[in-house]
Formats: C-alpha cells, structure tokens, sequence
C-alpha cells in the first residue's frame, strides 16, 4: 500500500472547502452530505494511513517544495493516523447525531464544525510548532462559536469562559513556540529532536510551551474550565468537543515531549506525576459532586485526561501505545455516554438526576447502552474499558519505576469512586418510582413548566442510532484487541523512534 | 458447547417459557458429558491444552488448560447449574424468563472459562465477567435487589481491581500470561516483596468473591435475588470462584508467610463472625446466606495452612458444602412456596406438613454439621487434620483446631436452628401448600448424594488427589478418604462438639432469643451508605473549587501556573551553569519609551470606569505596540498591526453604542483588591524574565539565514516577511485565513440563536423625547432633524475617495511580493472605503448586497484552496508555487493567493459592520432594520432552503422564529 505525502495537506484541505461551500450553499442536503461525509472521509483516509504506516513507518512532506530547513513540514505515522482515524470516527458519529437533533439548521453550525475538523486533521499531522498553534487556533475558533450556538441558556457566558481560557492559553503557548524559536532558532519539530534533552534552556521553552497545551487538555489544577463550558453546549456539541479539543492537546503533548526529550523523562517528571494522579482523582471524586448527567460525564473527561497522561509519564513505547488505545476507547465510550445523556434530555426535558427517575423500564435501550457505557468507563468487560485499564496498568507494571504502587492506587481508586458515582446517577435516574411529570421544551420559551408525562412519551428511535454506533465500536473493540493494540503499540514505538522521524522529516 | 447454550437460551425461553429450564438442564449435563474425556486426561494425570491468538501486543491468548482443579470446579458448575435450571423449571412463575436463562447460561460459560484459562487476562475477563453477571443476577430480581446488586457490584469489583493489579505485576514480573508458567516461576522464591505484594493483591481479589471479612457484606445482601440464583450464587458458583482463586494462585505463595496469614486469620474472623450472624437470623435465607460465609472462612483458613492435607480438606469441603449449601437453598425455596414466608418466627411446624422436605432437608444438615456418615463429617474430620498439623509453632496447630471446633459448634447450633425452627418449633398455623413434587426430587439429589459420597468417598481420591496436586504443584498426598480413620483426636473433637452442640441446642428456648437481637448498631450497607455520603460531601467540594462562572477565577490559575512554572524553570536553568553570552545592540532607548508608556496605558485600562475610556486606552497599548514592531524592523507586520488595532477599535465601539456607558452602575465597592494586581505584576516579571533568558542569545539561526538566501532565488520576492506568508510559511497563512474569515460566519451563527428580544432593545412605543429645538426651517433645526444633509459633504468627498483607496489597495496588494503590501493589508485599506460609506449614508442601512460578505467569506476560502490545489496539480505541492499567464501578464501562484486573503478579511469586515452596525436610532425609526432581521437577510437569502425551522431552533437556544419584516 502507498499514499504519496503531497496529498497530507487534502485532510485539512478538503473540510476547509466544504466548510467553504456550506457557507455559500446553505441548503440541507448539501450541507448535511459534507458534514457527515467529510469526517467520514477523513476516517476512512486515516484508516488508510494506519494501513500504509503498517510497512511505512512515516509519510513527510514538505508543502510548497521549498528547503525542508525553512519549509513546514507534514507527517504522517502511526500516532497520527490513529488519532485521524478516532476522531474522524468520532466526529462522523456526532454529526449525524446534530443532524438527527436539527441542530445542523441552525446558521453554520455545519460549516464551523467542518472548520474544527479541518484543524484538527492539522495539528495532528504538522511537524511544526508554530503550525501546530495555527489548526489549533483554526480548531479554537468554531468551537467559540459552536459553545454559544447550542444548549442551555447560560451557554453565552460558559462560550465566554471558553473564549478567554483559550485566548490565554493560546498566548501562552504561541510564547512557548516563540520562546523554543529564540533558544533554538527552529520551530521544526524533527530539528528539535532530542535538544530539550541536551539543552536546559531549550527543555524549559518546550516545558512552557507543555505547560499550555495542559491547560488545553483540562490537567489539574488547570481544568476547571471543562466542566463550566462543555455542558452548556447541547449533547452533539459536547460530543464533537469531547473528541477533539483534550484530545488534539493530549496528542500533542505526546508528540512534542517524545520527540523533544528523546523519550528521557524531563527534570519536572515528579510534578507530572503529581498531577496525573491529581487528574485522575480529581475528575472521578468530583463526579460525585455533580446532578446532572452531562456535567457528572465532564468530570469524568477530566478522569480519563488524567488515565491519558500516563502514558507520557511513564513514557515507554508500551505506555505511549497504552494511552493512545485508552484515548481511542476514552472517545468512543464518552461519546456514547454523552449522546445517550442528550436524548434523555431532549426527550424528558432535563438531564437532573432528582427531576429524571424510574427510566430503565421506560426506556430499556437507552438503559442498555447507559449501562454498558458506565461499564466501559469503569472498564468492566465486554467492552474496550477493560482493555484501556488492562493495557494502562501493564505498562505500569512494566515501566513505571517508582512511581508504580501510586499509580496502582491512582487507578484503582478512580475506578471505585467512579462505579460508585455512577452507580448514583444510575439508582437515580434508571431506578426508583416511575416519572410522572417532566418539563417539555415549549417552542416560545425553551423550558416551559412541568405537565403530566404522557405515557406514550419515548426517545425517538433515530436519536438512540448515534449513542448505540459509539458503544458497538467499544464493544468491537474489545473482542477484537489484537490488531488495534498492535497498532497502539506500533505508535507508541514510533513516537519514541526519534531518529527515525529525523530521518524522515530532514532527510 | 456452553456458548451454544447461551445462545439458544434466548429463543428457547421466548417459544418455552420457564420450560425452556429443562433443556438448558439437560444443555449443561450434555456439556458436563462433553467435557468428560478432558476430564479422564486429567484424571490419568495429564493436562490438555488448547489456544487461540487474542491479542498478542499484551501476550494475550485465549488459552485453556484442564487440571485437577479445573475439572472438580466446573463440575460443580456444570452440575448444580443443570440442577438449579431444572429446580427452576418448576420454581419459576410461568411466563419467559430471557434474561435469566440468558444471564445465568452466560454466568456458567464465564466460570467455566475461569476455572480452565491458562492465560492470566482472560483469567481475569472471566473473573470480571462472572462480577457483572452475578450482578445483572441479584438486579434484575425487582426493587429490593437494586440497591443489594450495587454493593454486590462495587464489592466484587474492588476484588477485581486487585487481581488485575496483580496479575499486571506477575506479568512485568515474570513476563508471561501463562497461568501454569506463572506460577511456577523461580521469581517467587527470590524476590520475597513482590511475592508478598502480589500474594496480598490475590487475596484481596479471593475474599472479595469468597465472602470474607469485611468484604463479605455483599452476599446476604444478594439474597434478595430469588432462590434458584442464590442456590446457584452461594453453593457453587460465586463463591467458589472465589475458593478456586486462592486455589489455583496456592502454588505460588507457598512461601509467603503473608499469605498463610492473611488466610488463616481472614478465613477465622470470617467462619466465627459468619456463623455468630446466622445464629442471630430469623429469616431461612439470611441464616443460609451467613451459614456460607461462615463455611467458606473455615475453606479459606484451610487453603491458608497450605499442606497437602489441608489442600485435600479444602477441596472436599468445597464440593461437600456445594452439594448441601445448593439443596438447602433449595429447601427454602420449598419452604417459601409452600408458606409465603420464610421468617422461622411465623412458620408452622411444617414436619406435618411438608414430610419428604422435612427429611431431606435433615440429610443436607446432617452434612453441614458434619455428621457421620456424611460427606460433610468426612470434609470436617479432614479440615481438622489439616488444622491439628499445621506447620510452623507447635501451638498453630492446637489452636486453629480449637477455633474451628467452636466454630462447628456454632455450626451445630445453626443447623438446629435451621431444623428445629424451620420445622419443628413453630407455632403459627398459617396454612402450608404441599411441596411439588419435582421440586422436591431436584432438591433431594444433592442432599441424598452425600449419603453414599460419604460412604463411598473413595470414588473421590483421584479428583481430589489431581486437584490437590494442581493447587500445590507436584506433591501428591494420598487423602486416603473414608469414613472411619479410627479413633483420633479429631474424631473426639467432632464428638465433643455434637455433645456441646445438643446441649445447647436443648436450651435454644433461652438462647435464641439474645441471639436475635442486633449484633451491632450498624451494618455492612450502612457502612457503604455512610462511604457514599462521604463521597458527595468530598465531590462536593472538590467542585466547588472551580465552581465560578467568572473567568477571573480559571483565568487566574492559569496565569498563576505561568508565573510557577517561570521561576521554576529559571531557577533550573540557572543552576545548570551560565548563560550564553547576550548578544549586544538590540537594546534601544526606544525599547524603555515604549515599555514606560504602554504599561501606563494598560494600567489605564484597568482602572477606567467607563467603557469607553478603556476602549481609548487599549487602542493606545495598540499604536504602542504597532510602534514597537516598526522600531524593530518589522514595518509589514507593524502596518497590518495597525490595521486590525484600527478595525478592532471600530468594532469595540459599533458594539459600545448597545452598552451602558459605565461598567457599574453604581461605584464599585471601595474594596482593595491585592491578589489580582499582583499576580499581574507577577506575571510581567516572569515573561520580562524567561525572555531575557531564553531569547537574544544565539547567532541568527539557520532557518533566518535560509529564508534570507532562498527568498529572492526561488521566489523571486524581495519583501522576505511578504514571502515568507504566502510562499515559505503559505501553509499558516492558509490556516488564518480561514480563522479569519469564519470569524464573522461565528458572528453570525452566534447572533442568530440570541433571542431577539436581546439582541435589540424593545421599540419604544411612546414618541422619543424631543430636545428643545430652535424654530422650524432654522439651519440648526435642520441639522438635527433630518440626517442627509449631514452626510452630505461625506458623500460627496466618497466619490472622490472610493476610486483613490480602490486604486491604493490594488497597489498595495501588488506590490506585496517585494515591499510592504499583500492582500491582508490590502483588505484593510479597502475595508475603509467600507467605513467611509457606511458613515456616509444618512440612514443606518446595509452596505452592498446582504449575502455579499458570505460569498466573499466562502469564495476567499475556496479560492485560496483552489490555488493550493492548483500547485499540489502543477506542482507537485499544495501551494506550490506557480506562475500562470493572465491576460497575457506572468501572475504567481502567491498573488492569486493573496486574492483569496483579501476577500475572506473584506468579507469579514463587511459582516462586522453591517451586523453591528444597528445604532439606536435604528429603533426610534420605525423603517429602521434591526440586528435580527439583518441577519436574515444575510442568511435566509433563499427563504425556502435556508430557513431554521421551529423544531430546531428553539430545541437549542429557545427563540421565537420570526419572519422577516419588510
């Protein structure tokens, strides 16, 4: 199999035409092919890529043909071809849930989410840092708009929050990429490889610029942004930003910390550590704090950061390959959570767990698929947690030093308290006597007040499909962990394969 | 085999009903059958194996291996499940029961699977697998189980959570996934803290399934579930694969004092507790359920002692106790049907009554109290054995053999109880059904067994003797069962505890009753309530730290990390030696001037009270800056810097004119805030700091020194910055673009879905106030009463000045290549012509078409696709540059580029005045547009296709659809 590199520039290319297009022709059809189609493509070509990347390890171009010393340059290898195939997967399946809402006909939403995927293809494929912060900015600024378009009435002040967090951030990581360019004179990921290593002043301009994509993948203490913005947006939305904003940022601390230190652990590894296991611990304790289902699922966005990052930290070719397999199942399960969430309360008119009650008999699908997703979550098998955890506390066992037992503890912690905050939401909202008021959504006012629930009230069949997709990818992916942990591992190497993307890049 | 009954069992139980029980019955004795020639390889002392590939990456095989071990327990799960399926066949309601057979066949073929894997993984996918469905067993039995199966669940899953810890750790260890190579690996005998470790890890995860202290309190909870389940549950499946683990890790741990430990004390407290909790019961069940614990901390302690003998012991008990545990359950059920209660204080005395059940049900307790000639006396006399011989100090033995001689007499008296008060003693006259007769002969065969298994135990020694050789590796002991060993000590204990046992039992009238009353204030689920409870306070804590909608509380973490991770890093690379050499001459006076004044005007920023004179002096740190970029040399960057601070300045304002004036209403609290100006100033200091330690001090870099040679050769440019955007780094520019121009399709999207009664003010409907004006007809009278008069001049001087800025944008926009220009700042210089006119008109009305900024948006971005494509076509390269013959003239690739720029940035600048650009007035005019229907004009060009229906609109942002008015 081959894929000539000159076309790497097609995946951010062709959604940034079609979100082009759907700003120009705004007619349903057209605009509902591309939002689906166009993800989906970009999932069939990073499966494409996976392929390929089986007997190539790496795929560079240089846009423009220019000198590759000035040029910036694309790549393609295991790590990323896996993260296009995931959220393309991802974002395929969210758009045909905002398409099953009606969301997709409010103003643009297909042009902007088209727009987000464009840069998120970007930053998984540049190997270059300043390049880096443009898709991420051209991921950031749909998502502006995206946050206030959709959910609740505070969404414009949550769109808000979003807005400067991300502002800021992004300052500070463009001053990160500045700063790497004064103490080096490059912004080339593969010229840097191996020199925050060698070089004290290059790993703490790297360091900086680590320190704001952690703010981007929502890392205590700096997350808690996540959970005042992402359950404001409607359940499609939070399924689109569940895929892509933590993880592009999580894929790039993988990829820059890899390459720049040259798989050694940095000076700050401890603090790392500290904050993983706060991570970690964090997200699952607060869901407990939480009543409503869609903000209980940020904290646990929050969690599987934190499970995520333990890759890096352990930073070996088995842990890289480890987090990268529990991101893949980490989307796919929240996705499926997230979405069954949003047609409960689309349907019941509320996502709280003291207003929603005695559902599993109501609606015994979206009981299934709630349940098996918490299983997952919790990695309980049949479903790709249990190969996440397994994976994860392998590697750890394998690889983690000293840092083995807290690690052991951090997981297995998470994991109770999370059964159990789960197990609330569910005895709540599956359980107890039988709704018999709701809030209807009133076409006037939004939430109107509370009426009888008339008994042939169910969730639309069409609004399940989207929720069902995400768990039945979780549930092939655990009776089919072979190929895909083979694939996860193969990326975990080439990320520390430094010499070999050098090569690549800068022949 | 067993696959094929799960799969079958649906369908069967939707065409049967609970007579589909029966074939499932007969399913799994076919499958006991199937694995009868496994089982004679294993009995000659062989092993068969069989493996599949799963997932290699972690060494993961499905892979089986028969042993002793195996084949004793998947027998007694093969064989109690055909009984309960055909006990529940009968048991049942009629009607289908999918779930059930479903989850109980998926149950059997998961302890199956555990029993024989050979691959740790797929040890512990069974093992967490028979967790869920012994739970989806105890849920789905109704209200009551709900709440039982939660607690069932997160106790057998803190179980798992351990043993996958520790099969991790043996992996890492050992470096295999092989049960069998695992644990006879030499590891366990170097390295003691690992052992130890992992050992303690195992026996977590066995008394979590096993039922032992304190993680037992799951399982008289699961007696909510009904009887079938729990005489499948508690005799032979659950609870034994919670004996089978500590079984089969037995080999490993051998050595490890903690192990014996933790088993023998864990195992006592369990049988003692256990049994003193079924002598306070008055429920049947709940008495089964704590007899169990009780019986299975009196197996746990006998693996704990750990010789051959007490392997023996163990593993007799565990089939003993299966066989009379699943017909007592059983027996309840009978009870159950036959009263509708199963409180001992409200049963008659059913001997009359129920006489086959009365019999039977002595049989299973005869075996339980361990009395001869039954298979239980004989599992006891050889617990005793093994506790008599325990290695170590010569007191271990007598006293484990003393403890569990109170522990059988405890035993005795519950079994008394069972028989006395279930039976014998009662005195209500509630009416009692007679037992069905199937029932009753399902429930007799395990309990009628035990007669002749006792007698002739023999038929046992090889099972036995193979599994006990599986859980110790290597050292067969032949168990010589039988009935009579003659007289030995434990023959003489067993003696003394039924006499202490029948005298108690003569004085039960005076003892039950203190027995009954509660033990203790508060119980397992209490405990678990009071954890969660916990748990939501600490939840709620931990989100109440973030808990602000206002940005200043995200923002300042983040700022704060900043200024950490600064002085951090600056500390680090300080004490890692000295610095290079800081390259003189790039200081200038200038630099002090600029930064003097700049920080005044931030500080002016934030202590303005009126928007508008932060607005004045943010745009001043704006000219700052831009007079910062020109002073370095970066005039390209500093024009297009003073551009979008001039455009921004612009839009701040258009939308100023819809805010009140002040940011308070009132004046602000006269409160000193110290955090906020100092984490500020803080983090000035450590951006002044890391930029003075990580930049200006390295030659120019090879990137600069290329981009300088490489400019005019292979670009034919001369402006380097001008190439470096749209030829070198064409790509980021490529990505701005786009940024840019959807800036204003957000705008849009987001403005669309604010309810319009938001967006714009309400009409006023009274006549707006009217100033007090000079006569009609005076100059001044006109000049504030009709507008175009006052636009006029502007208007004139447009047509003048729209074919100058037209002609100096196009100029800009050539001349990029080689000088200061390019179609960004090209864009902006139009974009004037845009402010002019719209200054210009005398009415607030809409400049050019309504769709025209959409199309310039999406057709900038198609464009410069379309040129990147064009290279990836000629060139070989998105954006690759090109030069292609237009109207006879050479035009690069890069200008058409700049073309796509400069319409997407017109285009958003059109959108940001006409959106915004509604005044007041607007809605003093009754003719006037407002924002709302602005924006539909731009959008619903096409009112069929582009129309946001009702059904979606409102779902997400609750506005009211209104058309647009003409």
């Amino acid at each position: 199999m081959t894929f000539s590199p000159a076309l790497l520039p097609l995946f951010m290319v062709v959604p940034l035409c079609a979100a082009a297009v759907c700003v120009v022709f705004r007619g349903p059809l057209v605009s509902r092919t591309l939002l689906i189609g166009v993800p989906a493509a970009t999932a069939a070509g990073g499966a494409y890529l996976i392929a390929v990347h089986r007997t190539t390890p790496y795929l560079a171009h240089a846009v423009g043909g220019f000198d590759r010393t000035v040029a910036i340059s694309l790549v393609s290898d295991m790590a990323s071809a896996v993260m296009l195939t995931v959220t393309g997967i991802a974002l395929t399946v969210s758009a045909v849930h905002l398409v099953f809402t009606g969301e997709d006909r409010l103003h643009f939403v297909p042009s902007l989410v088209l727009m987000a995927s464009a840069g998120v293809a970007g930053a998984f494929l540049t190997a270059d840092l300043f390049n880096l912060f443009v898709w991420i900015e051209v991921m950031l600024l749909p998502s502006y708009a995206l946050i206030a378009v959709t959910g609740v009435w505070s969404r414009l002040q949550a769109g808000r929050t979003f807005l400067l967090v991300n502002v800021l951030t992004s300052t500070l990581l463009l001053m990160g990429v500045g700063l790497v360019y004064g103490v080096t004179g490059t912004v080339n990921l593969a010229a840097l490889g191996g020199a925050a290593a060698r070089d004290a002043r290059t790993a703490f301009a790297v360091s900086l610029m680590l320190l704001a994509l952690c703010v981007k993948a929502a890392v205590v203490p700096v997350h808690g942004w996540l959970r005042r913005t992402y359950p404001t947006a409607s359940a499609g939305v939070m399924s689109v930003f569940a895929a892509i904003h933590t993880k592009v940022a999580l894929y790039a601390v993988y990829r820059v910390y890899a390459v720049t230190f040259d798989g050694e652990h940095a000076a700050w590894m401890p603090l790392l550590g500290v904050a993983v296991v706060a991570t970690v611990l964090v997200g699952s304790f607060a869901t407990f704090g939480e009543r409503r289902m869609r903000t209980a699922l940020s904290w646990q966005m929050v969690s599987g950061v934190g499970h995520i990052l333990i890759g890096p930290l352990v930073l070996t070719a088995a842990a890289l390959g480890a987090g990268l397999f529990y991101l893949a199942h980490h989307v796919f399960t929240m996705g499926a959570l997230i979405l069954v969430s949003g047609a409960i309360e689309q349907t019941y008119g509320t996502g709280r767990f003291d207003r929603l009650s005695g559902l599993m008999r109501r609606e015994p699908w979206a009981a299934a698929v709630m349940a098996l997703g918490i299983a997952s979550l919790i990695g309980l098998p049949p479903l790709s947690g249990l190969w996440g955890k397994v994976a994860l506390v392998t590697a750890v066992a394998h690889g983690a030093g000293a840092w083995e037992w807290v690690l052991f503890a951090a997981i297995a912690l998470s994991a109770v308290v999370t059964l159990m905050a789960m197990q609330r939401l569910w005895s709540q909202v599956m359980w107890g006597p039988p709704m018999e008021k709701y809030r209807p959504d009133d076409a006037h006012t939004g939430g109107g007040g509370l009426v009888d629930l008339p008994d042939d009230l169910r969730i639309p069949r069409r609004l399940m499909v989207t929720s069902t997709v995400m768990l039945a990818i979780s549930l092939g992916m655990f009776v089919v962990p072979g190929p895909l942990l083979d694939i996860a591992d193969t990326a975990g190497a080439r990320l520390l394969d430094v010499d070999g993307y050098r090569a690549a890049v800068l022949p | 085999m067993l696959v094929a009954t799960v799969v079958v069992s649906v369908p069967l139980t939707r065409t049967m009903g609970r007579r589909a029980c029966w074939v499932i019955a007969a399913l799994y004795l076919a499958a006991a059958a199937a694995l009868w020639p496994v089982a004679a390889d294993v009995l000659d002392g062989r092993a068969p194996t069989w493996s599949v590939q799963w997932a290699p990456t972690l060494g993961v095989e499905l892979a089986l291996r028969a042993d002793g071990l195996s084949i004793v327990f998947a027998a007694l799960a093969l064989l109690v499940g055909a009984l309960v399926f055909a006990y529940s066949a009968v048991y049942l309601a009629p009607g289908r029961h999918i779930t059930f057979a479903l989850v109980m066949a998926v149950f059997t073929t998961c302890m199956v699977g555990l029993v024989l894997a050979d691959d740790l993984i797929l040890l512990f996918i069974c093992w967490e697998l028979t967790s869920v469905t012994s739970f989806l067993l105890i849920a789905r039995s109704g209200r009551a189980g709900e709440f039982a199966s939660m607690r069932t669940l997160l106790v057998t899953f803190v179980g798992g959570l351990a043993l996958l810890v520790a099969i991790a750790l043996i992996i890492a260890r050992v470096g295999t996934t092989s049960v069998s190579e695992a644990l006879t690996s030499p590891v366990w005998h170097t390295e003691a803290g690992t052992t130890t470790a992992v050992a303690t890890l195992v026996a977590i995860a066995g008394f979590s399934k096993a039922a032992q202290f304190p993680l037992h309190v799951w399982l008289p909870d699961a007696m909510a579930a009904p009887t079938p389940v729990s005489a499948y549950l508690h005799a032979a499946a659950v609870v034994k694969v919670g004996i089978f683990l500590l079984l089969r890790f037995s080999p490993a741990f051998n050595e490890t004092f903690a192990w014996h430990l933790m088993l023998l004390s864990a195992g006592f407290v369990t049988a003692v507790i256990g049994a003193r909790f079924a002598l306070g019961q008055t429920d049947l069940k709940g008495l089964m359920a704590y007899s169990t614990v009780s019986q299975l901390g009196l197996i746990v302690a006998t693996i704990g002692v750990g010789t051959p003998l007490a392997m023996n012991a163990a593993i007799i008990h565990t089939i003993a106790h299966a066989m009379f545990k699943s017909g007592l359950f059983m027996v309840v059920g009978i009870v159950d049907h036959a009263t509708g209660t199963r409180d001992i204080r409200r049963l008659p005395p059913l001997w009359r009554t129920l006489p086959g059940t009365f019999a039977v049900t002595l049989l299973g307790v005869a075996s339980m109290a361990g009395l001869p000639p039954m298979l239980g006396f004989i599992s006891k006399e050889s617990m005793f054995t093994a506790f008599l011989q325990a290695p170590g100090p010569a007191w271990v033995g007598p006293v484990a053999l003393s403890l569990a001689a109170f522990v059988s007499v405890m035993t005795f008296l519950y079994c008394a109880k069972i028989v006395l008060g279930g039976f014998v003693d009662g005195s209500d006259d509630r009416p009692a059904k007679r037992a069905e007769r199937p029932l009753l002969v399902i429930t007799g065969i395990p309990l009628v067994l035990s007669v002749p298994l006792g007698i002739f135990v023999w038929v046992l020694d090889v099972p036995v003797i193979r599994a006990a050789d599986a859980a110790l590796r290597g050292r067969p002991d032949d168990p010589g069962l039988s009935v009579w060993h003659g007289v030995t000590t434990e023959l003489i204990v067993t003696a003394g505890v039924v006499a202490t046992g029948a005298f108690l039992t003569v004085h039960r009238r005076r003892l039950w009753r203190p027995l009954e009353r509660p033990l203790l204030p508060f119980g397992g689920p209490d405990v678990i309530a009071a954890l969660r409870a916990g748990l939501r306070r600490l939840g709620l804590g931990i989100v109440g730290l973030t808990r602000a909608d206002n940005p200043t509380r995200h923002l300042g973490v983040i700022v704060a990390a900043f200024v950490a991770a600064s002085a951090a890093g600056t500390w680090a690379v300080l004490a890692n030696g000295p610095l290079p050499h800081y390259r003189p001459g790039r200081d200038t006076l200038i630099d002090v001037v600029l930064l003097v004044t700049i920080t005044a005007a931030v500080v002016a920023v934030c202590r303005s009270r009126t928007r508008l004179a932060a607005t004045v002096s943010l745009s001043a740190v704006g000219v700052l800056m831009t007079a910062q970029l020109f002073s370095l040399g970066a005039p390209d960057v500093g024009q297009t810097q003073l551009l979008v601070e001039m455009l921004a300045v612009i839009v701040i304002m258009l939308v100023l004119q819809r805010l009140p004036i002040a940011f308070w209403n009132q004046a602000p609290v006269r409160k000193v805030r110290v955090g906020t100006p100092l984490l500020a100033i803080a983090a000035g200091v450590a951006a002044t700091v890391v930029t003075l330690v990580l930049t200006g001090r390295r030659a120019r870099s090879q990137v600069g020194l290329e981009l300088f040679a490489q400019s005019e050769p292979v670009t034919g440019g001369t402006n380097v910055v001008n190439v470096i955007l749209v030829e070198f780094r064409a790509l980021d520019t490529f990505g701005e673009v786009a940024v840019l121009g959807m800036t204003g399709i957000a705008l849009i999207a987001v403005l669309s879905t604010v309810r319009s009664d938001r967006l714009d003010p309400p009409r006023m409907h009274e006549e707006p106030p009217k100033p007090d004006l000079p006569a009609e007809g005076a100059p001044a009278h006109r000049a504030i009463t009709v507008a175009w008069p006052n636009a006029v001049r502007l208007q004139i001087l447009m047509r003048i000045l729209t074919p100058v800025l037209a002609l100096l944008s196009l100029l800009v926009f050539v001349r990029g290549h080689n000088e200061p220009g390019g179609g960004f700042v090209a864009a902006l210089v139009a974009s004037t012509i845009v402010g002019l006119a719209y200054l210009s008109t005398s009415r607030d009305r809409q400049i050019g078409p309504p769709a025209l900024p959409l199309w310039l948006i999406g057709g900038g971005i198609l464009f410069a696709n379309a040129v990147g494509i064009a290279g990836l076509i000629g060139a070989g390269t998105f954006l690759g540059p090109m030069h292609v013959s237009l109207l006879g003239v050479s035009v690069a690739s890069s200008l058409l580029f700049d073309v796509g720029i400069f319409a997407a940035v017109l285009g958003l600048i059109l959108i940001a005045f006409n959106i915004l650009g509604t005044s007041e007035d607007v809605f003093l005019d009754p003719e006037g547009e407002e924002t709302r229907e602005r924006i539909d004009d731009m959008v619903d060009e096409h009112h069929s296709t582009g129309r946001v229906g009702p059904t979606s609109r409102h779902i997400a942002s609750g506005t009211t659809p209104r058309g647009p008015r003409r």
